[in-house]
């Protein structure tokens, strides 16, 4: 309440009697008009988000499908519309020259201001990133799911998740008599060797030996056998038991004919095998139901969980790559990144984005509406927290990934033997520099 | 004209392509070696200076005797056959017969094509489910089961030589046609009259006369094919297992698959001087053979 405390002004208003009363409470009216639109006028603007200052900055995202691209400009021109002092610049580039285009655009100091990336040790290593607490606003790091937050993570948080699962051609296996899918190493043997008598040139399971997926697909019969690819101190333990009762097992399904003959078939070809009809299971993400959706609508199939051996417990293998966000020349530019982090997290835009995409969220405030938007994806999402992850963001994951398809292509084709296969790719394995 | 206004005429002449080699090789090319001895960061910051580590690194790697076994066999392999067989195109297209001029254009398409298109037309082709030839094989019961022609190292390396060859026949058929066509017509119908029949008119008038182009042609063949990289790309990624790496396709995969910066630029130097090394030894020997024999 607006007080009048000067002296002179009340006595020379008590003079001018009633005229002045009028006079007074008017003042105090529009005083107290005054005080409650400013105090709306403050209200309004701390609901109100401040305009963002004048920056320009990139975003790159992965070809993740083909309806990836789509996704992203929708939602960069809905985000720019909000924000029009924000210029986005949008990147993109097949697989094969991704990791280097944006490498490229961060050595001469034009990282993006937030990109996917897969493979971000290198730029830590190199001071080339931004650590998330200047970037990812207290929202995002409180929706994440707890289960993908690393507390001593420093650089990246992750963009989204694959689930690996077994796909089972029902058709296929309906003719050899395998009912149900194998849950055990023992049973896909068997299982394996039903679907070769009785479907002559076929597949019957995919094998992904090449560089671009050999991480994933050897997880499976590793983390299978019960082992693990890195220790606590850092050391890959690729010639362990495990590791060897994994290799085995698939060598002599190779050798038996049950497995991809094909060592230079990528993770693209044997999908293709597969929606053709020529291969009967493969283990891979449930990105690989949108696939199927959209090029064989009318082939039956099945999703199983990954085998094991026994005495190992269910297990699932999950995928995720990062958010990461480089050194930008001004606060302007990283309160920009952050800002169209919040927008890409925004439930309404990352569940249409990942439904189109066929991937899962990473944060807790999508699962629901994902669970409506996409009905497919439920089995994946049920076993996401539960997912084990292969060690991509070490530094030596590249080189790691390159020695184990060398090797596993050689103990395939009958060069080496896997024991002395795993012990060689161990000796070039422990001979990386760690950082 | 004087002299002097002649020699600046001819330099201006030469001065865009002198840039546009400065710019476009000799820069790429400084820079290549002065990274070949750096150190440099997995993500390919140049930290300090190296020395001879990453030579080092190159040489004790296991892969590389692999590497430089398998260049040597592609580049031979392709500059051969592709020898062979344009010898054989060019007589043919350099007789009269109709629709020469059909075949001739013909023969320009594997050449006018991209080199990525041609490669993924033959990957199609040898894919090993879905590939034309498997499905075909399959299809006529010939096959019972499908052939894994670039999964298997031998097999890989006989379909990359093929596709070399295939692409590398027009332009090598169009240089010694054009070597053929200068061949004045009076020395074969001199032969004729001497009784030389059509083996002795090539081994002795065909052969030696067409011998500088053959020569030049081995030559440019041996260049672009030692640093050839679509097609084994695109076929085979160099496996299986690194049975069809080779320097280049080796130095792509370490430069942007595995983050060995350093090491990738070695390779590369090293590659450029064994090329240039073996390309002037060839071409010194094959100057001095030729003033021999005239």
């Amino acid at each position: 309440m607006l007080e009048i405390r000067n002296l002179k002004y009340r006595s020379r208003l008590n003079r001018e009697g009633g005229r002045s009363r009028i006079a007074v409470a008017a003042a105090i009216a529009t005083a107290i008009g005054l005080v409650v639109s400013t105090s709306l006028v403050n209200a309004s603007a701390a609901t109100k988000p401040k305009a963002l200052a004048k920056a320009t900055i990139d975003f790159y995202m992965g070809p993740y499908a083909a309806t990836t691209d789509g996704a992203m400009k929708k939602i960069i021109n809905s985000f720019q519309k909000a924000n029009p002092n924000v210029t986005v610049r949008y990147q993109t580039a097949p697989w094969d020259t991704y990791d280097s285009k944006m490498g490229t655009a961060a050595k001469a100091g034009d990282g993006p201001g937030l990109g996917m990336q897969y493979t971000y040790g290198k730029y830590a290593t190199d001071g080339l990133l931004d650590p998330i607490k200047n970037w990812v606003s207290p929202a995002v790091m409180k929706d994440i799911i707890p289960e993908f937050l690393n507390p001593k993570e420093k650089w990246v948080i992750p963009d989204l998740a694959s689930v690996r699962g077994v796909f089972h051609n029902t058709a296929i296996a309906t003719k050899a008599g395998v009912t149900s899918t194998p849950q055990t190493f023992d049973a896909l043997k068997a299982a394996a060797l039903k679907i070769k008598a009785s479907n002559p040139g076929i597949t019957p399971v995919g094998f992904i030996s090449t560089g671009d997926d050999v991480g994933a697909s050897f997880s499976y019969y590793l983390f299978g056998a019960g082992g693990e690819w890195i220790d606590k101190e850092g050391n890959f333990l690729v010639d362990s038991t495990a590791s060897i009762a994994a290799l085995t097992f698939l060598k002599d399904l190779y050798d038996n004919k049950l497995l991809e003959q094909d060592v230079t078939a990528n993770r693209g070809a044997q999908e293709e095998r597969f929606q053709a009809g020529q291969t009967a299971i493969l283990p891979t993400g449930n990105f690989f139901v949108n696939t199927l959706k959209t090029n064989v609508p009318n082939l039956k199939y099945k999703v199983g969980a990954l085998p094991r051996q026994s005495g190992v417990k269910p297990f699932g293998v999950g995928v995720t790559d990062f958010f990461v966000s480089f050194k930008q020349g001004s606060k302007a530019q990283t309160a920009a990144s952050t800002a169209l982090m919040d927008h890409l997290l925004k439930p309404s835009n990352y569940v249409a984005w990942l439904a189109a995409d066929g991937f899962l969220p990473i944060t807790k405030s999508a699962i629901e509406p994902y669970r409506k938007a996409a009905p497919d994806m439920a089995p994946f999402l049920d076993n996401l927290t539960a997912a084990k992850f292969y060690p991509s963001a070490d530094v030596r994951w590249a080189k790691v990934v390159s020695i184990m398809s060398e090797s596993v292509q050689n103990v395939f084709l009958g060069r080496t033997s896997v024991a002395e296969g795993l012990k060689s790719a161990q000796k070039q394995i422990d001979a990386l520099p760690r950082a | 004209m004087n002299q002097s206004l002649q020699r600046r005429a001819y330099a201006l002449w030469a001065l865009p392509v002198v840039v546009l080699v400065l710019v476009f090789v000799a820069y790429p090319l400084g820079l290549l070696i002065v990274s070949s001895f750096s150190s440099l960061s997995f993500s390919g910051q140049v930290t300090g200076w190296a020395g001879w580590d990453n030579y080092q690194a190159l040489l004790i790697d296991p892969a590389l005797p692999n590497v430089l076994r398998n260049t040597a066999g592609w580049t031979v392999g392709v500059v051969a056959g592709t020898l062979l067989i344009s010898i054989g195109v060019a007589i043919v297209l350099n007789e009269n017969f109709p629709g020469r001029r059909v075949v001739r254009w013909i023969l320009v398409i594997p050449w006018a094509t991209s080199l990525i298109i041609t490669s993924l037309v033959f990957a199609w082709l040898f894919d090993s489910r879905l590939g034309t030839i498997n499905v075909i094989g399959m299809s006529a019961g010939i096959l019972s089961d499908p052939i894994a022609f670039l999964g298997a190292g031998q097999t890989a390396k006989l379909i990359l030589i093929f596709v070399g060859i295939f692409v590398s026949v027009p332009f090598t058929t169009y240089l010694l046609l054009s070597g053929l066509q200068g061949i004045p017509a009076e020395y074969y119908e001199a032969a004729s009259i001497d009784g030389a029949n059509r083996i002795r008119r090539f081994r002795y008038i065909t052969l030696p006369l067409l011998r500088p182009f053959i020569q030049l042609a081995g030559l440019l063949n041996a260049i672009y094919v030692f640093n050839s990289f679509p097609i084994i790309w695109i076929l085979t990624r160099g496996g299986p297992a690194n049975d069809t790496q080779t320097i280049i396709t080796y130095m792509y995969k370490m430069a942007f698959s595995t983050d060995e910066t350093g090491k990738a630029a070695a390779l590369g130097t090293g590659g450029f001087f064994l090329l240039l090394l073996l390309g002037s030894a060839y071409w010194i020997t094959l100057r001095r053979s030729n003033r021999i024999t005239g």
